[in-house]
């Protein structure tokens, strides 16, 4: 088993020097009182994997009020303890609505990587504390591209259904891919694996303040990798039981949170992914699992519904960020029934690309132009759950691909926008 | 007799010349004064605009969050809104102090009680102007919500609420200019409350259906299809 460090100083975590260590495994906590238990189970089976590494586990608190912070102390007794550290943590982080487990993300992962390199770990893994179901393998899985085969990021491949993760899939994964040339199935998730290349790349930058940050960390870490030529991996997780989200957070607060750190990175990045073509697989390891196949179709119809109230309504606002041949497609797609309401790829990827290039020039606010999004965005779903209703989950799977060669096709549109964004609109 | 209507009328046209005479200087003073403020208007324009198109000042503008003036502003320039503002006031100010050179006793007192009016002026239309500005924001944030809440009448809410703050903001600027006094406070007030009325009756009558169902999925907790979704 891992020989685990004795350390156990939750006030001042780094107040005195800490001794070296292979491998430090993070769970970023905030009230996960019924969770952090079988968390930090899994964690400690998952170091007799690794007899001759030396590991630290931490539990990052993001100011629970529940007793998260005392289970986790609890659970370990009489075995190897467990870091508890805290991060600054500001009464907006608390205000915020977010998607993310855990208040002011970005500050316990800042936290994290720095405990890291004052540790001076190979390997860095993060596991989400809010996991339902989650096994020791899912982080020797992640750990091990990094110890041993020196990868710089291992992303998480989860087994889900065909209409599942439809914001990863249609949006961020084929933009990522089609911007920066890595085919990251899950750029933005819970669990990872870092290498101490990636996290000092991260700790060197001074951007970790900025909008794309703050929205989503993970994601904003999976983006240096990506643009930075380090090595990528993926690894089969198996199925992550979903996590009960904030009553407050609705589809166009996850879109604009998502959507808007992506635009971020893309204006920051401009430089980098213009010059990108084309894209390259990125090797995946680990066990495949079949599909779950019990996907059932959800009823479109009210998708299609905000689609159509969305054209009727949001002419004007789209009519700043579409240019007019779009806005004459959508008006077109409104007057589509149910079974036949199509939302054509290359359409999609383009407005995709419309709003981030609007993102950029700011026709109007920032939050109005994320949250107008929403109705395409339920548009593009409804199309795309009528259109796979009848396929297998590979099926489904070979549309994204689809969908993403669109993207890539359409990159050329892309860069023309956003050299000259007044040549598309009248 | 002849003599003595002579005389009458030599005075007369002397009184009419010298008024003349003590009034054309102040007129040419005012003409000139006019000219140099003309002159110096034009100069400033070209100065302003070369200045403004060199900082990129439209774009500055969005990027410092007010992409809503570009759409208020003359061929959608917020520089050119800018050089009309500075151009016009500075035209004016000639104007009054070409005015006053008259030393005609009228209109300096117009001046005086002009100079004294304007603080009044720019308040009113800094409360204007920031009404404008909320209200196309509000107007905008309500539209894209109740969209996304799949509501019908969203354009209609919208509007309701624009108007809503317009008409505030109109009053507390006549407020300000001191026009109409408790008849326009009176006026507000009752075009408000019809407004309120309005909405209430549209949403309460005309929306029944609509609001029932709404408090139905409220109390029982149920969200669309989308909601059940994962989106990550």
């Amino acid at each position: 088993m891992a020989e685990a460090d004795v350390i156990a100083d939750r006030e001042q975590p780094a107040s005195r020097p800490l001794s070296t260590a292979d491998i430090l495994i993070a769970i970023p906590t905030f009230n996960n009182e019924g969770t952090i238990g079988p968390v930090l189970k899994a964690v400690r089976a998952a170091l007799r994997w690794f007899p001759k590494r030396k590991a630290v586990i931490a539990q990052v608190d993001g100011g629970s009020s529940d007793s998260t912070v005392a289970r986790a102390r609890d659970s370990v007794e009489g075995q190897e303890p467990v870091l508890q550290v805290s991060y600054p943590l500001y009464p907006l982080h608390k205000l915020e609505v977010s998607h993310q487990s855990v208040p002011g993300k970005e500050n316990a992962y800042r936290r994290i990587f720095l405990l890291a390199e004052e540790l001076g770990a190979k390997a860095c893994c993060v596991v989400g504390g809010d996991a339902l179901v989650i096994t020791p393998d899912w982080i020797v899985s992640l750990v091990q591209p990094i110890l041993d085969m020196n990868f710089d990021l291992a992303a998480p491949l989860y087994q889900r259904d065909k209409y599942d993760g439809l914001l990863v899939s249609g949006i961020l994964y084929p933009a990522v891919r089609a911007l920066f040339g890595k085919r990251i199935r899950q750029p933005a998730g819970s669990d990872f694996g870092y290498s101490r290349a990636l996290i000092l790349r991260c700790l060197s930058l001074d951007t970790w303040n900025t909008e794309s940050a703050r929205r989503d960390i993970n994601f904003w870490v999976s983006m240096q990798a990506a643009q930075e030529d380090m090595k990528l991996c993926q690894v089969h997780l198996g199925s992550r039981p979903r996590v009960k989200l904030d009553a407050a957070l609705d589809v166009s607060s996850i879109l604009a949170n998502l959507a808007g750190a992506m635009y971020s990175e893309m204006e920051r990045t401009a430089e980098v992914w213009q010059r990108i073509r084309g894209s390259s697989p990125v090797p995946a390891f680990g066990l495949r699992f079949d599909p779950e196949t019990d996907a059932h179709l959800t009823d479109v119809t009210p998708m299609i519904e905000m689609f159509r109230i969305g054209c009727q309504n949001l002419q004007d606002i789209w009519g700043l960020i579409l240019p007019p041949a779009a806005m004459l497609e959508l008006k077109r797609m409104s007057r589509q029934s149910g079974h036949e309401f199509h939302y054509p790829a290359e359409l999609w990827a383009r407005t995709v690309y419309d709003f981030a290039v609007a993102h950029r020039l700011r026709p109007i606010g920032r939050d109005h132009l994320l949250r107008a999004l929403t109705p395409l965005y339920l548009g593009w779903i409804a199309s795309f759950m009528v259109r796979v209703a009848e396929m297998s989950a590979g099926q489904a799977e070979e549309q994204i691909e689809k969908l993403c060669e669109a993207y890539e096709s359409q990159k050329s549109y892309l860069i023309s926008r956003w050299r000259w964004p007044d040549r598309f609109m009248p | 007799m002849w003599e003595q209507i002579n005389a009458l009328l030599t005075q007369s046209s002397s009184r009419v010349f010298t008024g003349i005479a003590n009034f054309l200087p102040g007129l040419l003073a005012l003409m000139v004064i006019f000219l140099i403020t003309v002159t110096l208007v034009a100069i400033l324009r070209i100065i302003l605009r070369r200045f403004l198109r060199s900082i990129d000042f439209d774009l500055r503008v969005v990027r410092w969050g007010f992409p809503e003036l570009a759409e208020w502003s003359p061929r959608r320039s917020p520089a050119l809104l800018l050089i009309r503002i500075i151009s016009w006031t500075i035209l004016i100010l000639g104007l009054l102090a070409g005015i006053s050179a008259l030393d005609a006793a009228l209109p300096s007192l117009l001046v005086v009680r002009l100079f004294a009016y304007i603080p009044n002026v720019l308040a009113a239309l800094l409360v204007l102007a920031v009404g404008v500005f909320a209200a196309r924001s509000l107007a905008r944030n309500v539209l894209i919500s109740a969209v996304n809440m799949k509501l019908q009448s969203a354009r209609l809410l919208s509007l309701g609420v624009k108007w809503m703050v317009l008409v505030l903001a109109a009053a507390m600027a006549l407020e300000h200019l001191g026009i109409g006094g408790n008849i326009v406070m009176l006026s507000f007030g009752i075009l408000f409350g019809g407004i309120v009325l309005a909405l209430a009756l549209a949403v309460g009558l005309g929306s029944k259906d609509m609001v029932s169902r709404s408090w139905e999925q409220q109390s029982h907790s149920e969200k669309g299809p989308e909601e059940h979704l994962q989106h990550l």
